[in-house]
């Protein structure tokens, strides 16, 4: 790119030191490997303090010998506290970012294809670096030199793996007499200028087979590897004697992120990843401030996406570092008269921006005002102290009043990233049927609402939130449509009217009562609201 | 069938069929069955299929190929050359293909007797007195046969 | 002073560099051609399932409500860069803006010039607003007949063609150059029948169709029963110089047919590949839910024809070598992406130096980038929704480094 890193000069050197303060500009970066050090050089020119560590697990240790490892970290951006071991030594030490840019796993897949690890068969990464060192001195039993490149047979590696194949083959395409062989399922080419690549690579003599449902088989012939195989094309039978086979990797995240992140949000739901499945989490971002994944941690593992997202790490860490200056949104606070210490709160908030000590508190710069600790709080103990921003029409001072003015109307409480806004679309059809409230995420709608607007009147109530896997707050809607499916199935064991039945989804579509619903819809999906409201107004 | 093993196949020939004219565009194929499902001979005699035949030549099946009987089936359509997105431009292969297969002698017998005439009398048949003095009882000239035109050709 | 960088398209890449940018305390216009932000990715459908597809699509309108919301973002939709200039401190250009022919205040969405309208895409309805907009392109009055059948028929009175576009000149900081990509042309490959053949539509016309819900609308007789999918329509062809994977099509294409399958069960659902390219992490898993739901064919067809009874047939090489005329109801051409065409006049266009496509790895604007200006998402290479935001997020901390130079009397050259 253009600007390039010429002249990266630092915009924070000249400032105040903030670390002083209560936030600390300090980073951590767990992983050892390039990334990590890639990360930790970018960083350090802007005139950040970093520290290297490698995980909790020992096989990914740094080379040194007196290398830090990561033994327990806690906290939110700005104050994580970290527990690091140096030399079987524990010291503690508070970091303002953690970036999780832990390399991935390689796992040779020999045994899933029945091969034996031996000179004539190798892995991939092995043989790369092979031909690195200049120790490959190919010796053909004949005339030819075979070279049998086994490339995701299983079909689920990304292009970078044939990436890796192709630099291997361009790198022997100079050799006389070697004849190299793809076996594989699909090529993967959806990687920059890798189709050109391809391409050359057959120009080059080398030979691909792609299989279907039925791949190449391996038997040895006195420990000698033999590929037995029908070609897809000809449908006739092969059989392959290579001088050498070269077998693919799988690429895992690394082993032990919930080991090691385990204690800073609840991260199952991005199981085995550090970031969440839902889109809206972009780049580097996790659904925890001041935490971010880079690279495998977060599914990316080719090196040209691994270097965007080293960029996207300086790109995040300066805007927060910018964003330091402001003072954070006032977020949900907790009336300590009604706290019963049930930790609910911590257990549920998927930012993990709420902390225990002495009492649970939640730290306004790490919250993304879902306000689902908000709603589940059984004590009604949390609150917003004032609306959150975006939600104009909630104004009144009780809750009960919140939910007046939809007498004889539906009521709907609409997400404002998906149901709200596809409401727009649609608003001139049904603005005289439904009154709409707007709430940040599903997940703060608190059941008394939904009753409360049931008790101002309201014909029915409708919740709209995002579709699963597309939440904000990772599972604000999930927590939703449990919610509204308990309020319907107490609304009707209390109810003698059978006849208001209809059939139960527990996937949250139709529910036990045909005057509560809860839609999965998106944005752009007016449709489906339109439907849902529809659907209600023909019942009523 | 028996297996083939490929270590005794012969990986230069698809360089000698590239290097030949007309076959150049060989290793570009990455096998889309685009040909294939347009070629109109495919449709009537199985064995003629583009994408096999290029397979073949790529594997290094020569003598398979060469004295095959399928390759000299080609129609010359072009029909594969116009699906094609690589730009394989497999009608040209084919002439290549066959060229080679000349070379080895492994041309049909009624081709290299056809080849004979041209090159003894220029045309694919002989002209004789018989024929020429026909000719001028009807007014018309007699034919002079040309072989050299053709040879010069060659 | 606040410094101030112009954004070239208000795709997902604009718009979301834009955000970025806003940040970094920067200031930004936005400078969009079509009367409606959001570019491409707005005619994106929701791919949901029961579940979250990841298709981003729903993001691109976040983006819109974002940008809308923020002050230091001027958004100036219907106007176009007509030149540029070099200045001491960056760059000058020429703004053609044109007005809103439809006053929103006073448009009811009724609808009435959308039907009136004798050209087919010179009334455009905002997906996610449902306002009405003019596309001054397409509209009767760009040419020697004008029309004004909207502006007499509609009920609001909220139509004034007589407004004139006005030109003005912005001084900006920097320039970011989003204008994205084309989407290939089907009619290029006429075997394939677009425009010709009728049933065969192109995926850009499927994500209209599935936008608009029209699948729902239709009762169960006209509804499609059996739905091809063509993959690399426009890539992986070398013959029209598009020798790239256009890397997204697989993506759209699967999810498109999981959706489909998801709201009509009894849909029987083709496609024809040559390799499934990944399109997101654990593509394993969704790859065997799709081979479920999805008749997988590893064949290129060689034409599309219209058959018999009207519906277009798929001439392919089946999966035993034999040659099968398949008939389906609808035929959708996954068409590729490609370089952008359209560059902003002046000195950004003479500062590139010949076009180039996608295929050299170069982009609209080839290798060649003038200190200031920055290529932001699919204008260089094809980008998903994602890779689009990603890519704004790392050029804005670069524009952010260069302002900051620059400020110091740093390098300009």
């Amino acid at each position: 790119m253009l600007t390039s890193s010429r002249n990266r000069k630092s915009i924070f050197l000249n400032r105040p030191d903030i670390s002083d303060g209560a936030f600390a500009t300090s980073v951590l970066i767990i992983g050892g490997d390039w990334i990590g050090a890639e990360i930790e050089r970018r960083l350090s020119q802007l005139g950040l303090e970093v520290t290297v560590a490698s995980g909790v697990s020992k096989s990914q240790a740094l080379p040194e010998q007196n290398h830090l490892i990561l033994d327990s970290i806690e906290g939110h951006s700005g104050q994580f506290q970290a527990k690091l071991m140096k030399a079987g030594e524990s010291v503690k030490k508070m970091f303002g970012f953690v970036i999780a840019a832990q390399p991935g796993v390689n796992e040779p897949r020999f045994q899933r294809y029945g091969l034996r690890k031996g000179p004539n068969v190798v892995s991939l990464s092995e043989f790369s670096n092979l031909l690195e060192s200049g120790e490959f001195h190919p010796k053909a039993h004949g005339k030819w030199f075979h070279a049998a490149f086994v490339d995701d047979l299983i079909g689920d590696s990304g292009p970078e793996t044939l990436g890796k194949f192709l630099d291997i083959i361009e790198k022997l395409s100079g050799i006389e007499n070697l004849q190299s062989y793809v076996f594989t399922r699909h090529l993967k080419v959806a990687g920059p200028c890798l189709e050109k690549r391809y391409r050359e690579a057959r120009r080059g003599g080398a030979i691909f087979f792609r299989f279907d449902d039925s791949g190449p088989e391996f038997e040895y012939e006195s420990d000698t590897p033999r590929i037995i195989f029908t070609d897809p094309l000809l449908r006739l039978d092969f059989e392959l004697t290579p001088d050498i086979i070269v077998i693919d990797e799988t690429l895992c995240p690394p082993v032990d992120l919930s080991k090691t992140f385990g204690m800073l949000a609840p991260l199952e739901m991005a199981h085995p990843y550090l970031q969440s499945e839902s889109p809206r989490f972009n780049g580097v971002l996790t659904s925890k401030d001041g935490l971010f994944a880079a690279g495998p941690s977060r599914g990316v593992f080719g090196r040209d996406r691994i270097l965007d997202d080293i960029d996207a790490v300086e790109s995040e860490i300066r805007k927060s570092l910018l964003k330091l200056e402001l003072s954070p949104d006032q977020g949900p606070v907790i009336d300590k008269s009604k706290c019963a210490f049930c930790l609910t709160c911590i257990r549920l908030c998927p930012h993990g921006a709420i902390t225990f000590h002495d009492r649970a508190h939640i730290i306004s710069r790490s919250c993304f005002k879902c306000g689902i600790c908000v709603a589940e709080c059984p004590m009604q103990a949390i609150s917003f102290s004032e609306e959150p921003v975006g939600v104009d029409r909630l104004v009144g001072e009780s809750k009960g009043a919140l939910t007046t003015g939809c007498s004889g109307k539906i009521a709907a409480f609409l997400c404002s990233r998906s149901a709200a806004q596809a409401f727009k679309a649609i608003e001139f059809i049904y603005k005289d049927d439904v009154e709409v409230f707007e709430i940040n995420c599903a997940g703060s709608l608190e059941p008394q609402r939904i009753l409360d607007a049931f008790r101002n009147g309201a014909s029915a109530v409708l919740v709209g939130g995002c579709f699963k896997g597309n939440c904000a707050s990772v599972y604000g809607n999930i927590l939703c449509g449990n919610r509204v499916d308990r309020i319907a199935g107490t609304l009707w064991d209390n109810m003698t009217d059978t006849s208001r039945l209809t059939e139960s989804t527990a996937s949250g579509g139709v529910l036990k009562m045909d005057r509560l619903r809860f839609v999965h819809t998106a944005g752009n999906t007016p449709d489906i609201l339109a439907k849902a409201i529809f659907e209600l107004k023909k019942q009523l | 069938m028996p297996r083939i093993n490929l270590n005794e196949l012969d990986p230069s020939f698809k360089f000698r069929v590239a290097a030949t004219r007309g076959g150049e565009g060989l290793q570009a194929c990455y096998a889309c069955k685009a040909c294939t499902a347009a070629c109109p001979i495919e449709k009537t005699v199985k064995r003629y299929d583009p994408r096999k035949i290029i397979r073949m030549a790529l594997l290094g099946m020569t003598k398979e190929l060469l004295e095959s009987d399928f390759i000299w089936l080609c129609s010359s359509c072009y029909s594969c050359a116009e699906v094609c997105p690589q730009d394989v431009r497999f009608t040209d292969i084919i002439f290549a293909i066959k060229n080679l297969a000349s070379q080895e002698a492994c041309a049909p017998g009624g081709l290299v007797a056809q080849r004979g005439l041209l090159k003894d009398h220029g045309r694919l048949y002989e002209v004789s007195d018989f024929e020429n003095e026909k000719r001028i009882k009807l007014g018309l000239p007699p034919i002079v046969e040309h072989p050299e035109d053709y040879n010069s050709l060659l | 002073m606040r410094k101030q960088v112009a954004i070239v398209g208000s795709g997902i890449a604009g718009l979301s560099l834009a955000h970025e940018l806003s940040c970094f305390g920067i200031g930004s216009t936005i400078i969009e051609r079509f009367p409606l932000p959001g570019g491409n990715a707005a005619r994106f459908a929701c791919k949901a399932t029961d579940s979250c597809q990841r298709c981003g699509a729903c993001i691109v309108q976040d983006y819109v409500s974002k940008v809308f919301a923020c002050e230091d973002i001027c958004l100036t939709c219907g106007s176009e860069v007509m030149d540029s200039l070099r200045t001491d401190s960056g760059f000058r250009l020429q703004i053609l803006e044109r007005p809103a022919f439809i006053d929103p205040n006073l448009c009811s969405k009724c609808g009435i010039c959308k039907k009136v309208c004798p050209s087919p895409n010179a009334i455009l309805v905002d997906p996610f607003t449902g306002s009405f907009f003019i596309n001054y392109p397409e509209c009767l009055i760009s040419s020697d007949m004008p029309c004004v059948a909207c502006e007499q028929a509609c009920p609001e009175q909220a139509i004034n063609l007589a407004l004139t576009p006005e030109r003005k000149e912005l001084d900006v900081d920097a320039v970011a150059i989003a204008t994205g990509f084309e989407p290939f042309d089907a009619t290029a490959k006429s075997r394939f029948g677009y425009g010709r053949v009728p049933g065969v539509i192109s995926s850009l016309d499927l994500e209209d169709r599935l936008r608009r819900g029209a699948f729902d609308h239709l009762d169960e007789e006209n509804r499609p029963k059996s739905i091809a999918f063509i993959q690399c329509v426009g890539s992986r062809d070398v013959k029209i110089g598009r020798n790239y994977c256009s890397r997204v099509c697989c993506g759209y294409a699967l999810r498109s047919a999981r959706l489909m399958k998801f709201k009509f069960p009894e849909m029987k659902i083709c496609m024809f590949y040559m390799d499934i390219q990944t399109f997101d992490r654990d593509f394993e898993n969704r790859i065997a839910a799709a081979r479920r739901e999805v008749n997988l064919v590893r064949a290129i067809p060689s034409e599309i024809r219209q058959g018999l009874n009207g519906k277009p047939e798929v001439l392919y090489n089946g999966a035993e070598d034999e040659a099968i005329v398949e008939e389906f109801d609808l035929v959708v051409l996954s068409i590729g992406m490609g370089a952008q065409t359209l560059v902003p006049g002046g000195v950004l266009e003479s500062l590139s130096t010949t076009q180039k496509s996608y295929a050299s790895g170069g982009g609209a604007f080839g290798d060649i980038q003038p200190a200031g200006a920055f290529l932001v998402g699919s204008v260089s290479e094809p980008k998903s929704i994602q890779e689009s935001i990603e890519d704004s997020i790392i050029v804005a901390s670069q524009i952010q480094t260069y302002l900051g130079d620059s400020q110091r009397g740093g390098n300009v050259d």
